[in-house]
């Protein structure tokens, strides 16, 4: 299997969009907070949780708000482990990417999530009935839910961003 | 299936077995399994497997799964439990989940609307102690 080199970037550090040295405050808000990018396997689903469910205790983003990123974000990369890549593809990439945004003195999160591959038409209704709350999981759960298919290439990958309810500032 | 982590992550992911335990105990003529940590794509299957085991044997009346030290369930683990109890509805024997007010199991429940699907309860005794009534 090729080398994933760069498997794992929790970056929580500075932001690097920050102005120019001296400046004002750099604009945190909408900086990136953290991103990851693993194999789409199994295992990534936890590594993400894990890293994403320590980043917003940081933030001090609310207990129930918090869990329901989780449970949005969680989706959206086990339809990308699911579904990105055709039978025999090379081994994909999942990335996963949060800022957080300002939004009339509260605050909200958007995290993209995007793969290497495109997703795959679901199994007909007989035999996977009981596997369709994805979507309709993180369309409840988020204000808002975008999902960007890539072009005819295996390669072009498909992005989700989720939009977060706002909750109060930290 | 496509391969699993190479190694740099490999030492990062914890395996199946240490993400969720499941622990099988007898209790009477009923069966409670017993499932803590993080239920998902990759560890349902072995929530599934266990409640399968459970409803497989005949000597077993009642399946009761406690779920209220999970700190984390998915599509895939809510799926699991629905197909537990359709094949226990199947069999005409219960299948009682314990969730008490865990939220990261209350809230998927409550999402997708299977909390009047499934059969929820407080806690362990409670779902021991209700008589199986046939038709559930």
């Amino acid at each position: 299997m090729p080398a994933h080199r760069d498997q794992s970037e929790d970056r929580a550090g500075p932001p690097s969009g920050a102005g120019p040295a001296g400046g004002a405050p750099p604009p945190s808000a909408a900086a990136h907070i953290w991103e990851i990018r693993l194999p789409a396997v199994l295992e990534t689903l936890g590594l993400v949780r894990t890293g994403l469910r320590r980043r917003l205790a940081q933030l001090d983003w609310p207990d129930d708000a918090a869990l329901d990123v989780l449970l949005a974000v969680n989706e959206a990369v086990s339809n990308a482990v699911e579904h990105a890549f055709p039978p025999g593809a090379p081994d994909g990439t999942v990335e996963v990417a949060a800022r957080v945004e300002p939004v009339g003195g509260r605050r909200r999160l958007r995290v993209r999530i995007r793969d290497t591959g495109r997703w795959l038409p679901r199994p007909g209704p007989e035999e996977d009935v009981n596997r369709r709350r994805g979507l309709p999981m993180m369309s409840v759960l988020m204000a808002e839910v975008l999902i960007h298919r890539g072009g005819p290439s295996p390669l072009d990958g498909t992005v989700v961003t989720l939009l977060s309810p706002p909750v109060p500032g930290p | 299936m496509r391969g699993r982590l190479c190694a740099v992550t490999g030492d990062q992911a914890p395996a199946a077995e240490q993400l969720l335990r499941v622990d099988l105990r007898r209790a009477g003529s009923a069966m409670v399994v017993t499932v803590a940590g993080e239920v998902d794509m990759f560890t349902a299957p072995r929530l599934e497997a266990a409640v399968g085991r459970s409803l497989a044997d005949a000597t077993v009346n009642v399946t009761v799964v406690d779920l209220t030290r999970v700190a984390f369930l998915d599509d895939a683990g809510l799926s699991a439990l629905v197909t537990a109890h359709r094949a226990a509805e199947r069999q005409d024997e219960p299948l009682r989940i314990v969730v008490d007010h865990n939220r990261p199991v209350v809230r998927p429940l409550q999402i997708t609307g299977l909390e009047r699907v499934l059969a929820l309860y407080y806690d362990v005794a409670e779902a021991l102690r209700e008589p199986h009534s046939s038709g559930g």
